[in-house]
């Protein structure tokens, strides 16, 4: 799988938040593979510093960090803090979050699309964290993204894929443009379900660190993602509405 | 009772304190510059980034960037992130 201008095997991107402990974290993303995951800026109290730590936990990962704008409600709040996190973790890829609603957190498209516009033309690989809208698509590509990061529900809900023709849409008018299926996914069957759709990734956070075991979850995660992966590109057959026998009917014995 | 009649010792650099929103906390601050702050707060040689009343300020602008009264800084570290 290519994201911009680097290489990946794993297709499952993990989150970094909410889980037990940072040990716990480091397992699930060693143990499910993971090469890609989000993190974000937080202020940093001078007495605790527990930045640094993280800092230092990260760095010992040796995985490709996706930092995100999350919580940022305006286009100005967004790419401050995507100035920041280029200078902070030495990378122009920026998980774009522009939030229009505190209870769905579903992003504001609008301003969504101007701090994409912003950002890439200041060379960031931008990774818009988005609606799955056609139109939405199309502009965010127009202005520069390279990657789409449609929600399949929202963020932390465990819902799975809200709209999946929605989601197939997208897949069938952007056929060569990375989709990676980001936020609302609670299971393991849901993730491959996105991939069954052609989806190139999932990204999700809340049902691997609040699982009962977090580096067993991730990794029930990954492997779901690989068949789902494998089963799009074995090109599944067309579902009907009657039976249709498997076994064949000629040679069958008169037993009746 | 003693009376103090000198003034107190004085830096060349000495200025009064002013009040500065550190981090969305309001603190006395005697630091000329976004340098000076971070090195106040033994955060300068830390992987943090800064910003200066909504704006972001490189690492290397630091130190050319000065402080004033009322002042809102910003200073954010790598943290947890879905």
């Amino acid at each position: 799988m290519r994201l911009y201008d680097k290489e990946f095997t794993s297709r499952l991107l993990l989150g970094t938040a909410r889980y037990p402990s940072p040990a716990i974290l480091a397992k699930a993303v060693e143990e499910s593979d993971t090469e890609i995951v989000t993190v974000s800026l937080r202020r940093e109290q001078a007495g605790q510093r527990s930045g640094q730590a993280f800092f230092a936990l990260l760095q010992s990962l040796s995985v490709t960090l996706l930092p995100n704008t999350a919580d940022c409600h305006s286009v100005k709040e967004a790419v401050t803090t995507a100035h920041m996190a280029r200078e902070l973790f030495q990378t122009t890829w920026i998980k774009l979050e522009v939030i229009g609603n505190p209870e769905t957190l579903q992003p504001d498209i609008f301003g969504l699309v101007e701090a994409a516009r912003i950002l890439c033309a200041e060379g960031f690989d931008v990774f818009p964290y988005m609606t799955e809208d056609l139109v939405l698509a199309d502009k965010l590509l127009n202005v520069g993204c390279r990657v789409l990061m449609p929600w399949g529900a929202p963020i932390g809900s465990g819902r799975g894929l809200n709209n999946p023709y929605g989601l197939r849409a997208l897949r069938a008018w952007f056929p060569d443009v990375p989709l990676i299926v980001d936020a609302g996914l609670g299971l393991p069957s849901q993730a491959a379900a996105a991939m069954e759709l052609g989806f190139d990734a999932c990204l999700l956070n809340t049902a691997v660190a609040k699982a009962g075991d977090p580096a067993k979850m991730a990794t029930a995660f990954a492997r779901a993602i690989e068949a789902g992966r494998m089963a799009y590109e074995a090109q599944p057959m067309e579902p009907r509405d009657f039976a249709e026998p498997s076994t064949p009917q000629t040679g069958k014995a008169m037993l009746a | 009772m003693r009376v103090l009649t000198e003034e107190p010792r004085r830096s060349k650099t000495w200025r009064p304190d002013m009040r500065l929103l550190v981090n969305g906390v309001l603190q006395d601050s005697e630091a000329a510059t976004l340098a000076d702050l971070l090195q106040s707060l033994d955060l300068a040689k830390s992987a943090v980034a800064t910003a200066l009343n909504g704006s972001f300020i490189r690492r290397n602008d630091r130190a050319s960037t000065q402080l004033r009264e009322g002042d809102s800084i910003e200073i954010v570290a790598p943290m947890q992130g879905g």
